[in-house]
């Protein structure tokens, strides 16, 4: 059988012509003979998109060609895969974008994966020497990562409103059970420790309350059950609250608890009081001189050596060790902040 | 410092800068979630690339550190670093988000004020939440989230996958129209309570239900009209009622329960063999292929190949009806059997009869692509095994004969063929007769082969 053949021109004007069946394999050079009837001679030959030049045409041309014959099992094709993905980084690039205007999805996903390993675990000035990439953040967007950058509106008034929701139905809960226990006849007990105490009965009912009360006031934190502070903040916010949540569509806004607000303020305590109390203030301590030290890092040169200065504890349960290596405790604390 | 203009920037040799957003998307999603987020800090090309990945993978197993192991250490770090992430990611092209934790790892009200987040800010599409047992900090008190009502009913989100956890009430499920696929994995619920879920959400194409209803039994109803595939494994349960006319596959892992209080009304998948006459011990798939619009995919085929190696297992069973001579059917079988791990303990394969010709197959080139029965070596790539294989309702055409034959000389099948004739086909005895034994006289993949008419 006469086998046909399809014409092509790369980037740099040049004509060539290919098996069918090794340039279809190609979804770009596909679509251009099915739907536009192209390339079956030299006068009509497809032109391939700019990033395609001529050497990384002829390495996709391998691979095609390798990888349309049916027969081979898929252990074969990794080996191959594995072989023809080593060469340098920036014919790797080059080979991606090829790949990718000619839409070939299998090679982009094997191209895309060798550069991810290559990223994998290294510093941002080694990766910035390999891809040559410029160093142009400045120094505040380099610490942007570091800061409370979680200003979406939107996920701070659903956390109001969810919060003012939870207080609602526990308010309700309360009132609900109180009502029923005066039913009760507790009231002779309630009046007498109300006459003892001094105090409004409710008061007394809730002890789990007060305590939280106490816990709070040393923190900055706001906790869904308490009084929200600031005040005046609260309150403007809860007038526009209250607005928009019988205005509003309940699609329409969204919040994380109020807590998560001073999440990423040092020194603050975490989304509950209660977690505060049960992080020992040792680990706290180092945990605020990470961050400082890291914060320094990142504007210094980066050494080698750093590799040394690991401390044991940080190791991840999960972690590979050899692809974490570099990360460890950076990793760890880059992480928090970032 | 001051900031060059982006064009100056970009250096000759900075190839990688150049890749579309996509591609460069497509390496971060290689990547560690916090490797990913690093890379903020590279150059103005990458300072905002992550936050637009479709895909958010946040394991935090991985961030568990050795000292919060202890058991009065609370770990803050992952759980910040977690929110922060959600909370930066601009949310636009957000399609996915799965998280995987260890229960000690992060309050409830964290995970309740993601989810909060991701579906109804972040307008995700696809949401997996899992929490998982860690070995050296057993907690076995199962979580149960406290959400609001109406907490999973979003235009956006079509998918959800719940793993480990308790569900109390049906009410975060209310009006969840908008859910197409539903996977409650390792879930703690009364019957009722499932029931109630499950009406919540009538557009369901795609359920995985995998149960205990340990505190109360009860009786479990699937009644949802849209479904085309439905994985069903329940631990201690009174009974079950499966009414799914549309029903495409039906894949029991397990079941815990009398026979006689298992009720399935799907008249497309009766077949000879079945989770109980296996023994009980296997996972059985019954699958009737079936493909009513040539130009798109069934759906319930798509999830089972895109998660073929939960349900296409070793050791289990299948019961697929398919006719051999619908081209696209064939192809359809032929993807799940390339698609098997491992050996097979049963293969019931049950010859649908269709009347309608089938359309000659013209690829892209405009050459016809032949027919499975017309090459030498069909479906070369398939390297499954089956113990057994029930060939059912036999009537002897060319293409049963051919793929019987493909079956034994290509040593798919070890120890024995069942062939049950059909009983429509009466007259043809003799015939069925006669190709059974031929089929018996051909060279055998495996010497120990029986081949027997049923």
């Amino acid at each position: 059988t006469m086998k046909s053949y399809i014409w092509l021109q790369t980037a740099d004007g040049s004509i060539q012509q290919v098996e069918q069946e090794v340039a279809m394999f190609c979804p770009m050079i596909c679509q251009e003979v099915v739907h536009k009837g192209v390339g079956s001679s030299k006068n009509h030959a497809i032109s391939l998109p700019q990033r395609v030049n001529p050497a990384m045409f002829s390495l996709i041309l391998d691979y095609c060609r390798f990888h349309q014959v049916s027969g081979r099992s898929n252990k074969e094709r990794k080996t191959y895969d594995e072989r023809f993905i080593r060469m340098d980084t920036k014919r790797l690039c080059e080979l991606t974008s090829a790949a990718d205007s000619l839409q070939l999805k299998p090679l982009v996903d094997l191209t895309s994966r060798a550069l991810a390993r290559i990223i994998e675990g290294k510093t941002p000035e080694e990766i910035r020497e390999i891809f040559h990439l410029p160093d142009d953040l400045t120094e505040e967007e380099k610490l942007e990562p570091l800061k409370n950058t979680m200003d979406d509106p939107r996920i701070r008034l659903l956390n109001r409103l969810y919060a003012k929701k939870r207080k609602e139905l526990k308010e309700r809960e309360r009132l609900k059970n109180v009502e029923v226990e005066e039913h009760v006849d507790e009231r002779s007990v309630d009046d007498l420790l109300s006459f003892i105490n001094g105090r409004d009965p409710k008061v007394v009912k809730m002890p789990k309350g007060k305590k939280k009360n106490k816990k709070k006031k040393d923190q900055k934190i706001v906790s869904s059950e308490e009084k929200e502070g600031p005040e005046d903040f609260v309150d403007k916010e809860s007038h526009d609250l209250h607005s928009k949540e019988q205005g509003a569509k309940e699609t329409e806004s969204s919040n994380i608890p109020s807590t998560e607000d001073d999440i990423f303020t040092p020194n603050a305590g975490s989304e509950d009081g209660d977690i505060d109390d049960e992080i020992d203030p040792a680990m706290k301590e180092m945990l605020d001189r990470e961050v400082e030290d890291f914060a320094r890092r990142l504007n210094s040169n980066w050494v080698r050596s750093l590799g040394q200065e690991r401390r044991p504890v940080h190791f991840s349960i999960n972690g590979n060790g050899t692809t974490r290596r570099h990360i460890g405790i950076f990793g760890g604390i880059i992480f928090t902040f970032v | 410092m001051k900031r060059q203009s982006s064009v100056d920037a970009i250096n000759a040799n900075d190839q990688i800068s150049r890749l579309p957003d996509e591609v460069l998307h497509k390496i971060l999603s290689k990547l560690s979630i916090q490797e990913a987020v690093r890379t903020s800090v590279l150059s103005c090309r990458w300072v905002d690339l992550w936050k637009e990945m479709p895909h958010l993978f946040l394991d935090l197993r991985k961030l568990a550190k050795f000292r919060t192991l202890l058991p009065h250490v609370i770990d803050n770090d992952a759980v910040r670093s977690m929110t922060k992430v959600i909370n930066d990611h601009r949310g636009g092209h957000l399609e996915r988000c799965t998280i995987y934790y260890y229960s000690y790892q992060c309050k409830n009200r964290m995970v309740e004020a993601w989810i909060r987040s991701l579906i109804h800010v972040k307008h995700i599409k696809h949401l997996t939440l899992i929490n998982y047992l860690c070995p050296f900090r057993p907690n076995t008190k199962p979580v149960t989230l406290d959400l609001p009502p109406n907490s999973f009913s979003h235009p956006y989100l079509k998918s959800l996958h719940l793993g480990r956890y308790h569900i109390k009430t049906p009410l975060s499920f209310n009006n969840c129209g908008n859910l197409m696929n539903l996977e409650l994995t390792g879930i703690l619920a009364e019957a009722g309570v499932l029931n109630a879920v499950l009406m919540s959400c009538p557009s369901l194409e795609v359920l995985v239900v995998v149960i205990n209803c340990d505190k109360g039994r009860g009786l479990l109803k699937i009644e949802n009209r849209n479904l085309k595939f439905l994985y069903l494994s329940c631990y201690k349960i009174d009974g079950i009622e499966v009414s799914t006319p549309n029903l495409d596959i039906l894949s029991i892992g397990s079941l815990w329960c009398e026979r006689e209080n298992v009720v399935f009304e799907n008249p497309r998948l009766q077949f000879h063999r079945n989770y109980w006459t296996t023994g009980k011990i296997y996972a059985h798939t019954s699958y009737s292929i079936s493909c009513p619009d040539q130009e798109k995919k069934s759906i319930g085929h798509e999830f089972m190949m895109s998660r073929s190696q939960e349900f296409l297992s070793e050791f289990s069973s299948m019961s697929v009806s398919v006719d051999l001579a619908n081209t696209k059917q064939v192809e359809m079988l032929h993807e799940v059997l390339a698609a098997w791990r491992g050996e097979m303990e049963e293969l019931e394969v049950l010859f649908k009869k269709c009347n309608a010709p089938s359309a000659e197959v013209e690829t892209s080139i405009g050459r016809t692509k032949k027919q499975f029965w017309e090459v030498k070596k069909p479906f070369s790539d398939v390297n499954f095994t089956a113990y057994t294989v029930w060939l059912s309702d036999f009537s002897g055409s060319k293409q049963e004969i051919a793929f019987a034959s493909w079956l034994i000389t290509q040593g798919m099948v070890i120890k024995t063929m069942l062939i049950k004739p059909s009983s429509s086909f009466s007259s043809k005895k003799l015939e069925i007769e006669g190709a059974v034994a031929n089929l018996k006289e051909l060279p055998k993949g495996y010497s120990e082969l029986d081949i027997i008419m049923a």
